[in-house]
């Protein structure tokens, strides 16, 4: 990992005065959401995807990429170096959040003091494998086109679940499980839940982190092995 | 002759193979020469620079820095770039981009304000606009910083995208001026230009790019700008009149291109030596009757004709 590029990409995300404007609000609806907390792991995927939209394909369409990559860096470290800088911009603004939290609601938070820390823990958790999906799609699209990948993704998504539904109800109930198998793994993929089953369901086991850890895995080595085949520059494209 | 980097028989092309850029380049740019890269638009300048910086995947062929390709750490650590699109980090300031570059090139932490400092001295940029964001600077500044952030970091490897397009006269001169400096250090430099005199003064070799073909390599006579001029004169001058054509020049400063029946071609590398070589020719008998600026070595590789 590069620590110049870490730093840029942290600088970027709150360089951007339309993106603080909106973590701004969304950070003021955070804590006065009804729970201390809860709010926060429901927001996380949010507010990274808020935070990071761009965070690759801006540079890759403004040019600014092709300086950086003349550079002794490799791509892949390029990708990592982004994604962390991602990563640790959200961190700071869940540390924000946490002591904005805390002020607000004062003794109420106090009282429960460890299941609000675990709380933002969960979504600094969140965090990591978001973001990691983010730069896969920043990766795959110029300037902002993550987001349109990740509505894609959502419509892909519900089309499938509709479809194993349908499966289910004509008597198919193989067919129909696969189906739903992967719904809920291209979900998962899309907007990685575990800290939200943890709340919902109020269990915890380790296993739960793994499928997390499984889409970080794919989407950081997908967005490198994209870095690493794409071209750059302004010829006769 | 060490060859500091080797295209061999590079191709490239765009849309699934629709755009033809550049058909089996091979070319050599020696170590510590300034190589200028001439061509109309859409000749595969850029691609070829693209290709040799390891940003763009040729179809076929290689590039070699010595032994290793551009995508080499140790041969990326050598290299700086000056894009013909200046897409920089725009809301950083000139010393907060350049520093970034450096620190980039992994060079040590404890030079890089006095390095950095170095650099933006060295193009020209007024030390007051160094905290100012980059959003905020002319074209002329962009091409400034842009140049020390090739700088930075020392480069062996200069390749230069258009670098004076849209600079101003003084910024042009500190150029040439970086330019020789860079040459004296050793640098190997490839520049791609339109602008004919620029690559006269500068380059050692010019090498000549059409529809992705190295059409021709010439080595240029660095230092001295040469321009063609045409003289004519009046009635046949008698053959030994005309075999002197050559020394007569000589004398002026000049040089003698070709000579056909009532008008020469000269170049002459700048006015004195012209109106010297105009007078000689009135004393040695010729009629002049008209004088006329001449297609230069340049424009005639430009034009497609050879020189």
């Amino acid at each position: 990992m590069n620590p110049a590029l870490v730093v840029n990409a942290m600088h970027r995300v709150y360089g951007n005065s339309l993106r603080m404007l909106v973590a701004g609000l969304m950070l003021l609806f955070l804590v006065l959401t009804s729970y201390v907390g809860l709010g926060a792991v429901g927001w996380a995927p949010w507010v990274v995807w808020v935070m990071g939209t761009g965070l690759v394909g801006t540079e890759m369409s403004q040019g600014s990429l092709v300086l950086v990559l003349t550079r002794p860096v490799r791509r892949w470290e390029y990708v990592l170096s982004k994604w962390a800088g991602l990563v640790l911009a959200c961190w700071a603004y869940f540390a924000l959040a946490l002591l904005v939290s805390l002020a607000f609601e004062r003794g109420a938070a106090f009282s429960d003091l460890p299941r609000v820390a675990l709380s933002f823990a969960w979504s600094a958790w969140c965090v990591l494998t978001v973001a990691g999906t983010l730069t896969l799609f920043s990766c795959l699209a110029g300037n902002h086109g993550d987001v349109a990948l990740l509505v894609l993704g959502w419509l892909l998504a519900g089309w499938i679940h509709s479809y194993s539904v349908q499966l289910g109800q004509s008597g198919w109930p193989l067919a129909s499980a696969l189906t739903e198998t992967g719904y809920r793994a291209l979900g998962e993929f899309l907007i990685p839940n575990a800290a939200f089953q943890f709340y919902s369901q109020g269990t915890f086991a380790l296993r739960s982190l793994l499928p997390d850890l499984m889409s970080l895995a794919l989407s950081l080595g997908l967005a490198s092995l994209v870095m690493e085949r794409k071209e750059l520059g302004y010829g006769r494209e | 002759m060490e060859t500091g980097i080797s295209v061999h028989s590079l191709s490239k092309t765009y849309r699934g193979g629709r755009v033809r850029a550049l058909d089996k380049v091979d070319l050599g740019v020696r170590q510590g020469e300034v190589l200028g890269v001439i061509g109309p638009n859409g000749a595969g300048k850029t691609s070829l620079m693209g290709c040799m910086l390891g940003l763009l995947r040729p179809d076929q062929g290689s590039v070699l820095f010595g032994e290793k390709p551009p995508g080499d750490l140790f041969i990326k650590a050598q290299l700086g770039y000056v894009p013909e699109r200046l897409s920089f980090e725009r809301w950083m300031t000139g010393r907060a981009f350049v520093a970034f570059h450096h620190a980039l090139a992994k060079l040590p932490a404890g030079e890089r304000p006095a390095r950095v400092a170095r650099a933006l001295q060295r193009v020209g940029l007024p030390a007051e606009s160094w905290g100012r964001p980059i959003q905020r600077y002319s074209r002329g500044m962009l091409q400034r910083v842009g140049l020390a952030q090739a700088l930075v970091g020392s480069p062996r490897y200069l390749f230069l995208d258009e670098p004076t397009s849209g600079m101003d006269p003084e910024g042009v001169l500190m150029f040439q001026h970086l330019v020789e400096e860079l040459r004296q250090e050793g640098a190997t430099v490839v520049l791609n230009s339109h602008q004919l005199p620029h690559v006269a003064r500068l380059c050692d070799r010019v090498a000549f790019l059409k529809a992705g073909r190295v059409e021709a390599v010439e080595e240029l006579r660095r230092g001295e700008l040469w321009r063609g001029v045409k003289v004519r004169w009046l009635g046949e001058a008698p053959p030994a009149r005309l075999a002197g054509l050559d020394m007569l020049a000589r004398k002026a400063g000049c040089e003698l291109v070709e000579k056909r029946a009532g008008e020469a071609l000269f170049r002459v590398p700048g006015d004195r030596a012209a109106a010297a070589l105009i007078g000689a020719l009135v004393r040695r008998g010729f009629k002049v009757v008209e004088t006329m600026a001449g297609e230069d070595r340049l424009e005639k590789l430009f034009e497609g004709g050879k020189p």
